[in-house]
């Protein structure tokens, strides 16, 4: 079934004209109406759209024209993410109805370089991951789906598109790529143009790619960098493959333990970073317990920059929020300026240790598990982020996550193994600008496990 | 939360919406408060602005 190419395979068959792009998008779309009833991945879908651009698409690739490996590739959007004509809601009532005239930056440069829009994912409400989306988890629908680009995770897990954006404003993309066994990447901030995006937190927030395989991740953000000689060579895929030297990974074990991660987790990604020590990777033990700081910075700038950019429609239509989003965005008004100081300060701190960390033991990443648990039931979910972390509160899982965002490093989610037969994260967090060699060493793992990465929905879809 | 805090959230989105709101915000804000006390408990310079990139 054509649906079942990723990127790089689609890539390479449409190149050689074994595919037509209208065959392979019809047939992911077919598997998105097969799949969407029941994991309601999508809010908007362009069925008529995407099957136009893919015969334009076809017929310049027969006039010679090809652009490129994402020339023909199908690709779905977080509905934070501004798109030319199709809703963006940010999946709030309050902004029911609001229509982009343009594409956020990252979507336009997709589309120059051939990629096909299917439509919007589904998002926690303006992503701020307060409120229940109606997405299941393809592997446990009981469970939490990821988030908040719960849409952009479910629908590459189906196969309802081979690749999707989210945003990432303390780990929403790197959470639904653990929970749904795939990758997913925060790069360096910087790397990519941000603009045309609902945003929570400017300083925090960062477009990234979603996808079922490093390469096809790899693929994606190419697709949407400012400069591509800032990511890596043009033939990136084959860039990706190319051995690191001497790679060398910090593992920070004692954290792990303080910061609540479950006893099988911490197993599982033992177990990782066992199959990195055992194919030549260097394991360096490292103590970086100002890690933690991260989270009350995020807390705190999130809250401010929140209120600052969604305060107008809060004020206008306060009944349109959900509850939850509704009480985090009123608690902005607690937030002072010399609150906002204490905040940088913390922030420049946690970068010079981290930097003094990687420099000092000449690491090409720090490893840890992406999120602490399994995905926990969603009847016993909280997702409060100013709650006390326990078992079934997600603001645990930001304590791994939320590090990139506050110092601006690439981070990536690479499938780590299993748990109750539930997928779990292995998190690389890299040095500025560090994206390729985040890929690279991915790479090193995904092929040493060589693990499957397909979601076979409770249906046998 | 303080007066002003209140008066500055009644503003924003009115009393009504406020009282719904009151008691899961005073619990949120007592999660801030500990948020805070972390950050006053870190020492060093107050930077201007923020570099991504690490400088040798």
């Amino acid at each position: 079934m054509k649906w079942q190419y990723g990127i790089e395979e689609a890539a390479r068959r449409i190149a050689a004209r074994e595919l037509s792009v209208v065959e392979y998008v019809s047939s992911v779309l077919d598997r998105l109406a097969e799949t969407e009833p029941e994991v309601s991945a999508w809010t908007y879908v362009d069925r008529e759209g995407a099957l136009r651009a893919a015969q334009q698409a076809d017929v310049e690739i027969a006039a010679g024209q090809h652009r490129g490996p994402l020339h023909g590739i199908p690709f779905g959007v977080k509905d934070v993410i501004d798109t030319a004509g199709l809703p963006t809601e940010g999946g709030s009532k309050a902004y029911a109805g609001r229509i982009p005239d343009h594409d956020a930056a990252t979507v336009r440069a997709l589309r120059e370089n051939g990629a096909i829009l299917l439509g919007k994912t589904v998002t926690h409400e303006i992503a701020y991951g307060q409120n229940f989306p109606p997405t299941r988890n393809p592997w446990d629908p009981s469970r939490y789906q990821g988030g908040s680009s719960a849409g952009s995770g479910v629908a590459v897990a189906v196969g309802s598109a081979p690749g999707c954006l989210g945003t990432d404003t303390s780990g929403s993309v790197r959470n639904p790529a653990s929970v749904n066994s795939l990758v997913g990447m925060r790069p360096t901030t910087g790397l990519i143009d941000g603009s045309g995006v609902m945003n929570l937190s400017e300083q925090l927030d960062q477009v990234g790619p979603i996808a079922r395989t490093t390469v096809d991740c790899a693929l994606l953000l190419q697709g949407m960098v400012k400069s591509r000689a800032d990511l890596g060579p043009e033939d990136i895929a084959a860039a990706v493959r190319r051995p690191l030297n001497r790679p060398r990974v910090g593992v920070d074990f004692a954290a792990w333990h303080d910061w609540g991660v479950s006893t099988e987790v911490q197993a599982a990604i033992k177990e990782a970073v066992n199959v990195l020590a055992s194919t030549g990777v260097e394991i360096v033990d490292v103590s970086l317990p100002e890690l933690s700081l991260a989270l009350p910075v995020t807390l705190v700038s999130c809250l401010a920059d929140a209120l600052r950019l969604h305060g107008s429609a809060l004020s206008d239509r306060p009944e349109d929020f959900e509850p939850g989003t509704r009480v985090m965005l009123e608690l902005g008004c607690a937030v002072t300026e010399e609150h906002l100081t204490l905040a940088r300060r913390a922030r420049a701190h946690l970068r010079d240790r981290v930097r003094a960390t990687f420099l000092d033991a000449d690491l090409t990443a720090l490893v840890s598990p992406t999120l602490s648990g399994i995905p926990p039931r969603l009847s016993d979910l909280s997702t409060d982020l100013t709650r006390e972390s326990d078992e079934a509160d997600l603001s645990s899982a930001l304590l791994l996550l939320a590090p990139a965002n506050v110092c601006g490093l690439p981070a990536l989610s690479v499938p780590g193994g299993f748990v109750n037969g539930l997928p779990v994260g292995l998190h690389l967090l890299g040095r500025p600008y560090g994206d390729l060699a985040l890929f690279r060493l991915a790479q090193h793992y995904e092929t040493a496990v060589a693990r499957p990465a397909q979601a076979t929905l409770r249906s046998g879809r | 939360m303080n007066d002003a805090e209140l008066a500055a959230v009644a503003q924003l989105v009115g009393e009504d919406v406020l009282a719904e709101d009151r008691a899961a915000l005073e619990a949120a804000h007592a999660n801030l408060a500990g948020a805070i006390e972390q950050l006053r408990a870190v020492s060093g310079e107050h930077p201007s602005d923020f570099d991504v990139r690490w400088t040798q």
